[in-house]
């Protein structure tokens, strides 16, 4: 049920985004241009951005090694955003013209068919140059909700996945060190995303303001301890052993532990998560940030 | 070869759970009991690869496949390929 709170600003977002994502419509099939073949004499990744960067076996790589994990890496981060996206884009496509969704369903149009070109791009990219996205290594698990909780989460999650993931196509959308391709990728991927993340925000809160006070205690303690390891385990995917694997790298899962607990890779993420944390603690929804683990 | 992998589960599931326990069984449900939570399964499936050498199938997965050490040991350690 729609609780009284004042919708009036999301009403607003949505509209102004729907005419925004009208007024920018990429076709995903002609937009980019594909090689045949990659250089890989390039960068895919930022270095600054590359999972391993700052800890002692990124010094002993040289810059062949270095731009061959960027590559492998950035197959690992657009198989994240793909199966990220296709949860995505399930739960939205489930949620469109139920009556309790507060009006956001012309909006949810648009979203789910971005979310589905953003996967075109990426599938495309991991298909023609690799040996496709790499697997999801995650399932789900049934679970009894609150009323409003399974929405708040599904739409918590997306956001947390996508702030993430938006930080780093942000900066490599304008780094011009990457391989043009890459570049457009991310940029693209930028340049729609950063309306899903004025909505996510927008809505989250509105959620959250809706069901929160409804909640017993020991429902709010388990729906924030849920938030809080879907940041953690979202963090981890970005360390995966296939990619290090694949880049030529030994002992792949003990790389993945060795960089889970670098000081240089914790604050690497501690700085890409910070404008999402801040968020969730202006909110409420996360009044204890600093008990995180990131 | 079995009974190694059998005991990394154990200190797996042990040195990763809230729980203030000391010793599970081999029959002890990981998931359903809240010995992890929902969000570890990445974790635990990337250990099973790394101490059986093996890549784990996601497609297909059910929260039963890891239901405990036993069916773990079933699933993916006794199984060729």
């Amino acid at each position: 049920m729609k609780a009284n709170i004042n919708t009036d600003k999301l009403d607003q977002v949505v509209k102004r985004l729907c005419r925004v994502s009208e007024d920018n419509y990429i076709n995903p099939f002609s937009h980019l241009e594909w090689p045949e073949e990659l250089d890989k004499d390039n960068w895919f990744t930022s270095p600054e951005l590359i999972s391993i960067e700052g800890t002692p076996l990124w010094d002993t790589l040289d810059e062949t090694q270095r731009k061959c994990l960027s590559f492998f890496e950035a197959v690992g981060f657009y198989s994240i955003n793909i199966h990220g996206e296709r949860m995505l884009i399930e739960g939205l496509a489930s949620r469109l013209y139920r009556k309790d969704k507060y009006g956001i369903t012309p909006y949810l149009h648009h979203f789910l068919d971005e979310e589905n070109k953003h996967m075109i791009y990426f599938g495309r990219f991991c298909s023609l140059y690799a040996n496709g996205p790499y697997p999801e290594k995650k399932m789900k698990f049934d679970q009894e909700y609150e009323d409003g909780e399974e929405d708040f989460l599904f739409f918590s999650k997306i956001m947390v996945f996508e702030e993430i993931v938006d930080l780093f196509n942000r900066k490599q959308g304008k780094d011009d060190r990457l391989h043009p391709l890459a570049k457009e990728i991310n940029w693209l991927h930028h340049f729609e995303e950063s309306r899903h993340l004025g909505f996510g925000r927008e809505f989250v809160k509105v959620l959250w303001q809706s069901y929160s006070a409804k909640w017993t205690s020991e429902s709010l303690k388990r729906i924030r301890d849920t938030i809080s390891s879907y940041i953690e385990a979202t963090w981890k995917e970005y360390y995966n052993p296939s990619v290090y694997r694949d880049a030529g790298l030994p002992d792949p899962f003990s790389i993945r532990k060795m960089a889970l607990k670098h000081p240089k890779c914790i604050k690497r993420r501690t700085e890409i998560s910070a404008p999402l944390i801040q968020f969730l603690s202006e909110t409420g929804i996360l009044p204890n940030t600093e008990e995180l683990s990131i | 070869m079995s009974n190694i992998i059998r005991k990394k589960l154990h200190v797996f599931i042990l040195e990763n759970c809230e729980s203030e326990i000391s010793s599970i069984s081999d029959n002890t449900p990981i998931f359903e009991s809240g010995l992890l939570k929902s969000i570890q399964i990445m974790d635990l499936i990337l250990f099973v690869e790394e101490i059986s050498g093996k890549e784990v199938d996601v497609e297909g997965l059910k929260p039963g496949s890891f239901k405990d050490i036993d069916t773990i040991i079933k699933n993916f350690v006794e199984t060729k390929n």
